[in-house]
Parts: C-alpha cells; structure tokens; sequence
C-alpha cells in the first residue's frame, strides 16, 4: 500500500489537468504558435536545470514518475480511441457535463495537455540527468529519450505552427488561392495549373494510379510535376499532395492538399532516431546481460 | 500457388507443430524438437511465397493475408524463445496459435485479388505491416505465457514474456513509427488520431508500462501479468477490434472494405 502512496502526486498532477478543463474549457490550439512553443520549451529547460538538485527534479527522474506519465498517455488514448472525436450527433457527447470535459476534443483539453508537459519535463530532466554523469552504457537511453523529446517537440508543440490548406482546380484551370482550417479562401506564394489527370486502370476496372500533372509557378521559378497518391511534391517550404477527383458535367476536378510544416524536420529526425534505436536494442540488450533484462 | 492449395500447406504445418509439440513432452528430442519446427516454418514459408509471386503484389492487404503472417511468425517465435532463452514450451504454444490463425483462413476465406490500390503502392507497405505481423506474434507469445502463468508458479515464465516483450516493443514501434513517415507521404501529417492510430499507440505504451516496470522491479508479478493480458487486448483492438468501435467509420485504414470510387487517399 505505501507503494501505491507513492503515485498520489501523479494523480493530482492528472487532476489538475481535469480541473483546469472544467474550469477554462478547451484550449486555443493557436496559443502555440511560433515563438511561444519555442519560448515555453526553452523555460521548460532553464527551470529543469536550475532545479537540478531539488526534490522536483528527483520526482522527474523517479520510477514513479516515468510510470505515471506512461499510465497517463494510456488512459488518454483510450478516452480518444474509444470517444468519437468531433462528433456532432452524439446526445451523450453534447450533454453539458461531456461538452465541458472536452473528451471529444481531446487533443485540446487540458486532459490531454498536462500530461503532455509532465512527459517533456520527465524527458528534459532523464537526459540532463543522465549527461551530467555521463557513462557510456547510458547512450542508448540517452538516444531513445531524447528521439521521443525530439518526436513530441515536433508533434505536438510545433503542432500549431502547421498549416494545412485545400483548393479545387478544374483541368486545366489554375489556382493562386486555397481554404485553409478556418475556412478563409487566402492567397498562397504560388499559382497551381492543372495540366492533366489520368486515371490508370488494371484489367479489371480497378484503380491503380491517380495522376495529376501540375505546373507550379511562384518566386522560385516554374516547374511541372506529376502528382501521384504516396508521391506528394514540394515547392518553397510546402507540400502538395493529390488528395481527391471530382467529376462535374463532364469535368474533371482535383482536390490539393497543400501543407506547410516547419517542424517536420525535427520529427523526422525523431523518428529515424527512436527507429534506429529500436533496430539496434534487441542486440544491445541480448547480447550483454549488464544492459537490463535479467 | 494460389490460394486452394492453402488447405494443403497449412494443414501439414500443423500436422509438423503437432509433432515437434509432442517432442517437447519426451526428454532428449532436442533435435527433432528443431526440425520439425524448422519444416513447419518452411512449409508455411513456401506457401506465403508462393501466393505472393502468384497475386503479383505483397499479400499484406487484407485481415486473412494479416493472419497468414501471424501464423507462420508465430511458431518462429516459439523456436526463438526454445533456441535462445531454452523455453521449449514456446512450441506448442506457437503451433496452437498458429493453427487457430490457419483455421481461421481456412474457414473464412476472403478474396485475394491482385490489385493494389494505389494508397497502397508505398515503399512502406511491406516493412510496415510485415514488422507489425512480427511483434504480434512475439507479444501473442507473451500473453500465452501470462496466461499460463495464471494457473502455474515459475519464474522462468515472465522472464521469457520480458524478452519477447522487448522484441515486441521494439516491432510495435518500428511499425508504427514507419507508419508515421507513411502517412506523412500519403495524407500530409504524421499523426492523426485515427482510430488505428490511436489503438496503436494505447498497445505500445501498454507494453512501454511494462517493461519499464520489469525494469525497475521484479516484484510486483500480478500486476505484470495483468498487464500483458490488457495490453494484448488492446492490441486486438488496433488489429481489428477499432472496425466496431463507432469512431472507425472515419479511419483511413479501412482498405479491405473500400469501394474503388471512393476517396482516393483513404
């Protein structure tokens, strides 16, 4: 029982974010935005060093507290893989009670937030942790961790720095503007032309390629590509992608997605990190006992 | 080798696991406990092989081809778990899994056609779900060791879970994290929620909260225990279990069922 005490921090911590939620509701996701994520983040490291000998900075490194995060993040996935998300028609969901706990917006609830905050700050004071005495054994930690801080600084606080936008081009039409989140038609830095689209076909009639020639033409010059699923194109810092067809009175439309995302590079790096890492464990740790497992 | 001969080539895998399962009861089969696991592998893997080159695309597209995969990784995780970490009683456990999956197939024939759709065409398909086949069968593994350790005290039995937890963990996320750079190049962000994911995610950090657990103490063998039955349950849920959950009308990775004139990306 005295080791369950142990987590009762956790739980309030988990606590506050419901409280926080019943009180101020869902967050603006906009709120993050360049240069705040980057200023709180920055913050978030100063404070973690300057504490480093407190007893908030043992609680980060504790077991207790690596668990509760992973218990946290757990407990939110199945509230969003269970809940529907942005549901409109659910009576249930639309009851003031549900409407306030932001359960179906939870990537904006406070639920969700603090328990994101208590990981990166878990993972700030780990490798700080582990650097200041640094052992060479320690370096696959080190590795893992710091990929999954790269991957969550990327994900989820460079998340509101995105933008995501769409335009319908008619063949041969071209388009300079697109919707973006909010429903505003805005101007992008580029002209799109819809050149051609084809559809390819097996012999059974089954699809098996979409293809859009696009010409695209902005301040880095004119280009021509073709457009595929699986096969976005860039152009400047955004990303194209061929995301639908409609056909109307005999013409062919194409829906883009067009996105810019300037944190992709550093989930990319995340991610090609943690997937080497994981690549590489089996070996470390079956190789040499002294690494862990038994 | 299409899919007719299917009820040939995994009926004599099962007849082989049945006989190197029998081996493992006799004391000083060691040899023959390898090679019938071995032949049972091999036949299977003739097979898979076979009905790829035959379909002309990786059979990796619906829940059956799943299950085909399942069941020829799972005796091999078995014959691991024997090899490596001497748990012979991997074996048997394998090849009933593996038949039940074989059965499944057998029983509940699903269409096989040759088309990929063009979601589909992806450097990222084979790695992605051939990785994911792989840590299911490790981790089915564990939960038939958390299961038999409800009934049975021995060591041994969460010691071995811990190994083919962390191979299973380090698929898990190998998987899912080229699904991400996957999805990045099909719908534009790296993660979506979709139901998939999310189900996805719950099963890797159940394993996570595991194996940090193991890690930090051995005590504390009921929770372990529970833990590797919930987490397999979730990961039945992301396997197939998020196409009855009401959410998953939405998700982008419902390929089987998708009409060809649907979306494109989906």
């Amino acid at each position: 029982m005295s080791e369950m005490k142990k987590f009762i921090p956790c739980f309030l911590i988990y606590l506050i974010g419901v409280i926080f939620q019943l009180l101020c509701s869902n967050i603006q996701l906009s709120f993050f935005v360049f240069p705040f994520n980057i200023t709180i983040l920055l913050l978030f490291f100063v404070v973690v060093l300057l504490c480093r000998k407190t007893i908030m900075f043992r609680f980060l490194t504790s077991k207790v507290a690596a668990l509760s995060s992973i218990a946290m993040i757990i407990v939110n996935g199945i509230i969003l893989g269970l809940v529907p998300q942005y549901a409109t028609n659910s009576l249930l969901l639309n009851t003031a009670f549900f409407a306030k706990l932001g359960v179906s917006k939870m990537t904006s609830s406070w639920i969700f937030l603090i328990p994101v905050v208590f990981l990166t700050l878990i993972l700030i004071a780990l490798i700080i942790k582990k650097l200041q005495r640094f052992l060479k054994r320690d370096i696959l930690f080190i590795l893992i961790h710091a990929a999954l801080l790269l991957l969550i600084i990327g994900v989820f606080w460079g998340a509101s720095d995105e933008k995501v936008f769409r335009t319908v081009i008619p063949e041969n039409g071209t388009e300079y503007q697109a919707y973006n989140e909010e429903n505003e038609f805005v101007n992008l830095p580029f002209a799109i032309t819809l050149e051609t689209f084809d559809i390819e076909r097996y012999p059974s009639g089954a699809v098996s390629q979409y293809k859009a020639e696009i010409n695209i033409k902005g301040s880095r010059g004119e280009r021509t590509e073709i457009l595929r699923v699986n096969h976005p194109v860039s152009y400047q810092d955004y990303e194209i992608y061929l995301e639908n067809h409609k056909e109307y009175y005999q013409k062919t439309f194409v829906i883009l997605q067009i996105v810019k995302s300037p944190w992709s590079i550093v989930v990319k790096l995340g991610l090609v990190l943690l997937i080497l890492s994981f690549a590489v464990i089996p070996f470390v740790y079956f190789k040499n006992s002294k690494y862990g497992l038994e | 080798m299409d899919w007719s001969s299917f009820i040939y080539f995994g009926l004599i895998s099962i007849i082989l696991g049945v006989i190197s399962s029998f081996f493992c009861w006799k004391k000083e089969k060691t040899l023959l406990i390898s090679l019938f696991t071995i032949l049972q592998i091999l036949v299977l893997a003739f097979f898979v092989f076979g009905f790829w080159i035959e379909i002309k695309r990786p059979p990796f597209k619906t829940m059956g081809e799943t299950r085909l995969w399942f069941s020829l990784f799972m005796p091999i995780a078995g014959w691991i778990s024997y090899k490596f970490w001497n748990y012979k009683w991997m074996i048997p456990y394998g090849t009933v899994l593996s038949t039940v999956f074989i059965l499944i197939n057998l029983l509940k024939p699903e269409i096989h056609t040759a088309e990929l759709m063009p979601a589909l065409q992806s450097i990222y398909f084979v790695p992605h779900v051939s990785i994911y086949m792989i840590a299911y069968a490790f981790l089915g593994g564990s939960f038939v060791l958390a299961f038999v350790s409800l009934f049975k005290k021995d060591d041994l039995l969460l010691k071995v879970s811990d190994k083919l937890v962390l191979i299973g963990i380090c698929g898990l996320g190998i998987g899912m994290l080229l699904g991400s750079l996957w999805a990045k190049e099909a719908w534009g962000t790296y993660w979506d929620w979709d139901p998939k994911e999310t189900w996805a995610l719950v099963t890797f950090f159940g394993y996570l909260f595991y194996f940090h657990l193991r890690m930090m103490t051995h005590k504390m063998k009921k929770m372990s225990i529970l833990l590797l039955l919930i987490s397999f349950l979730a990961l039945q849920m992301c396997w197939y279990g998020v196409n009855f959950v009401p959410s998953a009308n939405k998700s982008l990775h419902r390929y089987s069922e998708l009409q060809y004139d649907g979306p494109l990306i989906s």
